[in-house]
């Protein structure tokens, strides 16, 4: 439907040479003294059925909903996709790292805890003052309250977190043991395609805010291409730790840089974008080669700079049409 | 005027209810009155199956064919190529006219008998819209078995506009000549005594609304209006027949605003109740949200109801404006146009008495049936089949993967066309005996006698 020829309307005609409509005496007629054409049906006209009026497709609308489309807000939607890949690539980074180069587990992790609990800090914070000028506009005399309320909720949620790390321990020498009669090409396999998946399902838009985000898919696929590839590992305490990595930069990251779209100016976003791709790049040098990392921040640019450029050009195909076929809208009241 | 031998091909016909299934009859008979040889092909219903004669020596072929989706044969592009060109040799047909275009059958119909050589004429009776994916799928059908089409007619200016547009036409190549109703099977309520059309005002009035209760009849708009118009003018009360899906919320709107007495349901009615469904009523109530034509309408106006309407698709066309009030297809819009009507009749300042006669002139089938004659006489041979490098060359224009597509479906088709031509020539087809026609029933009598005096005397 890329290139559909909207036809131009044209004068009276007389399909081919009906005997019954030719003898009319209307036909001798000039158009000028013949009464207007009407478009209804119940007249009977003295035009020809395949009479074709000026008017013919006048309430046909081209485009109505089609939005305009600025590069710059563009890029912003388009960083999204390459920051998910970015965090995607770090969680494999570190398990190259670990299973490959021998690292130590342990020292991602505690950079990426520090990392996380500062993030926590902020995002309590701001939680915080949220709930008060919530409270606050709903019933002013508990303001009072309000302090240890979110105390609590922030105990609760320390409580929590702590309670998953130690299932998580728990469990690490199951995990471990778990695809031990597997082949390591399967594994590979099946991450690789959880990573597709994962792409393909997470929640790329740019304004959504916390209470709406619920990625619910895309978390159980990063969660389990962790799993599954921290059963790859040797030593119990790797598994954990990878496996804690995975959650902190799959799991809490979009969720943390969800809210910082959300509460603060598009810089913040925009610096923990780059920052990732920064850190993502000098680990692909370091890690794997110089033709990778090329590849990679082409690949990085491609989806920010052009991706965006070819949407707006793919824009001019659009072709909407819409008229007094469509079914109507009913505007009905709830009640 | 030369007579043709016409095959109207659908999915839809008898013993389904409905718009395109009355079309295709009543066209038919009129069609046989103006002196055509006219027989249907359609599916087979259960076991209905095989070649019927109705009334007036029509024949309908009952074909075994797979239904797919909503009494819709399965679209399989070559499938019914040899039992059709055995009708089509069977019934020395000269038009191919196809009905609906959901119907795969129709489609395939027309496409063979392109290949066969013959004229085709399509009538389209619904809108469709360009955004879903189901609504690609459909035009893109279209599209095909449209480009190389003889005529295409269609019910209103909306769905010429539409079809036009879906099929890329030439819109002189698209008629518009619309449905119409047999008004003798809609007559008016004869009202007792002296005051023959007016309504005084302490007098109930009743407000009748026949859709199948689907979402896109605007059965929501319905279930919202009735219990506002109902607290609005209390003497004002509604049979409401038809059966959906959205039947059991006006079950639930009827018991929630406490309405059982005012509010009569009645499911679904066959179509031949309609009228007297009808005519219990003083205005017809229509808040369909798509329409191409609206035959109920006309038929509710024949029936000396006044019509209250949304103004959607081909609907405003359809009756002049003393007969039929229009509103927007929201809430507040039609229940003001509902409580507007229901005023004007209190007041008399509508009218209906003279509705049937009205409605009876601007829509008849003979009409319809001599428009349609037109448009057969119109459709030249020649012109229509050109070299088969032309034909290709419309095909190929449908789109890059698609007119590719096409080239290699019209191009199999004539291929199997061609070694049926082998296998099972046209000679070796019985030709089917023709019904007398009406003209020439005592000239049959004398030939017959004839042939019998030519036995005796051998």
């Amino acid at each position: 439907m890329t290139s559909l020829a909207v036809p131009k309307p044209r004068r009276a005609f007389q399909i081919g040479s009906p005997p019954t409509r030719a003898k009319s005496p209307l036909r001798t007629r000039s158009p000028s003294r013949r009464q207007p054409w009407k478009k209804l049906l119940y007249l009977n006209q003295p035009y020809p059925d395949n009479y074709t009026n000026e008017s013919f497709l006048s309430q046909l609308k081209r485009n109505t909903t089609v939005v305009k489309y600025s590069y710059l807000k563009l890029l912003d939607d388009f960083s999204l996709i390459a920051q998910h890949l970015s965090n995607l690539f770090l969680v494999i980074l570190v398990f190259i790292g670990i299973y490959y180069q021998n690292w130590n587990p342990v020292t991602p992790i505690v950079y990426s805890s520090i990392l996380t609990i500062f993030g926590f800090m902020v995002w309590d914070a701001n939680r915080k003052d949220d709930q008060q000028h919530h409270v606050q506009r709903e019933v002013e005399e508990i303001s009072s309250s309000t302090t240890t309320y979110s105390l609590k909720t922030q105990r609760s949620k320390i409580k929590s977190s702590i309670i998953l790390l130690f299932i998580l321990l728990i469990l690490s020498p199951v995990l471990k043991s778990l695809t031990k009669s597997t082949a390591s090409d399967s594994i590979w396999a099946i991450s690789f395609c959880l990573c597709i998946a994962n792409t393909l399902f997470h929640e790329y838009a740019m304004a959504s805010d916390l209470a709406n985000c619920r990625p619910i898919i895309s978390t159980n696929i990063s969660f389990s291409s962790a799993i599954v590839l921290a059963s790859r590992l040797s030593t119990n305490i790797s598994v954990f730790c990878f496996v804690l990595f995975a959650i902190q930069a799959n799991i809490l990251l979009p969720v943390f840089d969800v809210h910082l779209r959300q509460f603060y100016p598009k810089a913040y976003h925009r610096s923990l974008f780059v920052a990732t791709s920064i850190v993502v790049s000098i680990m692909v040098a370091f890690i794997l080669n110089i033709k990778i990392l090329l590849i990679w921040v082409m690949g990085q640019v491609g989806i920010v700079f052009v991706l965006p450029s070819y949407f707006l050009f793919l824009q001019k195909y659009k072709n909407e049409l819409q008229g007094p076929w469509d079914p109507a809208k009913p505007i009905i009241k709830t009640t | 005027m030369a007579s043709y031998n016409i095959a109207m091909v659908t999915d839809f016909f008898y013993p389904q209810p409905g718009g395109v299934e009355f079309h295709v009859y009543h066209l038919s008979q009129k069609l046989i009155d103006l002196g055509h040889s006219v027989v249907i092909i359609t599916h087979s219903y259960g076991n209905r199956n095989g070649v019927r004669t109705l009334a007036n020596g029509l024949k309908v072929y009952y074909v075994p064919f797979f239904v797919l989706y909503r009494s819709s044969a399965s679209p399989t592009v070559f499938s019914a190529l040899p039992i059709l060109r055995n009708i089509f040799i069977r019934e020395s047909i000269d038009i191919v006219h196809g009905h609906g275009s959901l119907s795969s059958l129709c489609h395939e119909a027309i496409l063979h008998g392109r290949t066969m050589g013959l004229k085709t004429v399509f009538t389209d009776h619904s809108l469709f819209g360009f955004a879903s994916v189901s609504s690609i799928m459909g035009n893109k059908i279209l599209k095909f078995t449209l480009s190389d089409i003889g005529h295409v007619i269609c019910v209103s200016h909306t769905c010429k506009e539409n079809t036009v547009l879906r099929a890329s036409l030439d819109p002189l190549h698209v008629s518009v000549i619309p449905n119409a109703v047999i008004s003798n099977d809609f007559n008016p309520k004869k009202r007792s005594g002296k005051s023959t059309s007016l309504i005084s005002s302490d007098q109930k009035i009743t407000v009748v609304a026949i859709s199948r209760l689907f979402p896109n009849k605007g059965a929501d708009l319905l279930t919202a209006i009735v219990p506002r118009v109902c607290l609005a003018k209390p003497n004002v009360n509604f049979i409401i027949a038809g059966d959906g899906p959205k039947f059991l919320d006006l079950e639930q709107m009827r018991e929630k605003y406490f309405l059982q007495e005012r509010v009569t349901l009645l499911g679904s009615v066959q179509h031949e109740e309609v009228p007297e469904v009808m005519t219990q009523g003083d205005i017809f109530l229509h808040p369909s949200l798509t329409e191409a034509f609206g035959t109920v309408i006309v038929e509710a106006a024949s029936c000396g109801l006044y019509v209250v309407t949304t103004n959607v698709g081909g609907i405003p066309e359809v009756l002049p404006n003393h007969m039929i009030s229009f509103s927007e297809p929201e809430e507040e819009s039609l229940v003001q146009a509902t409580i507007k009507a229901v005023d004007h009749l209190q007041s008399g300042k509508i009218d209906t008495t003279k509705f049937h006669d009205e409605v009876a002139k601007m829509y008849s089938w003979a009409n319809i049936a001599k428009r349609t004659e037109n448009v057969y006489a119109s459709l030249d041979s020649r012109k229509l089949n050109q070299p088969l490098l032309i034909r290709l060359q419309k095909y190929y224009c449908c789109g890059p993967v698609a007119g590719k597509l096409f080239i290699l479906c019209v191009v199999v088709d004539i291929l199997i066309f061609m070694i049926l031509e082998w296998w099972y020539p046209a000679e070796h087809i019985d030709r089917a005996t023709k019904w007398p026609k009406k003209g020439q029933k005592s000239q049959l009598v004398m030939v017959t006698q004839a042939h019998e005096s030519d036995e005796a005397l051998s």
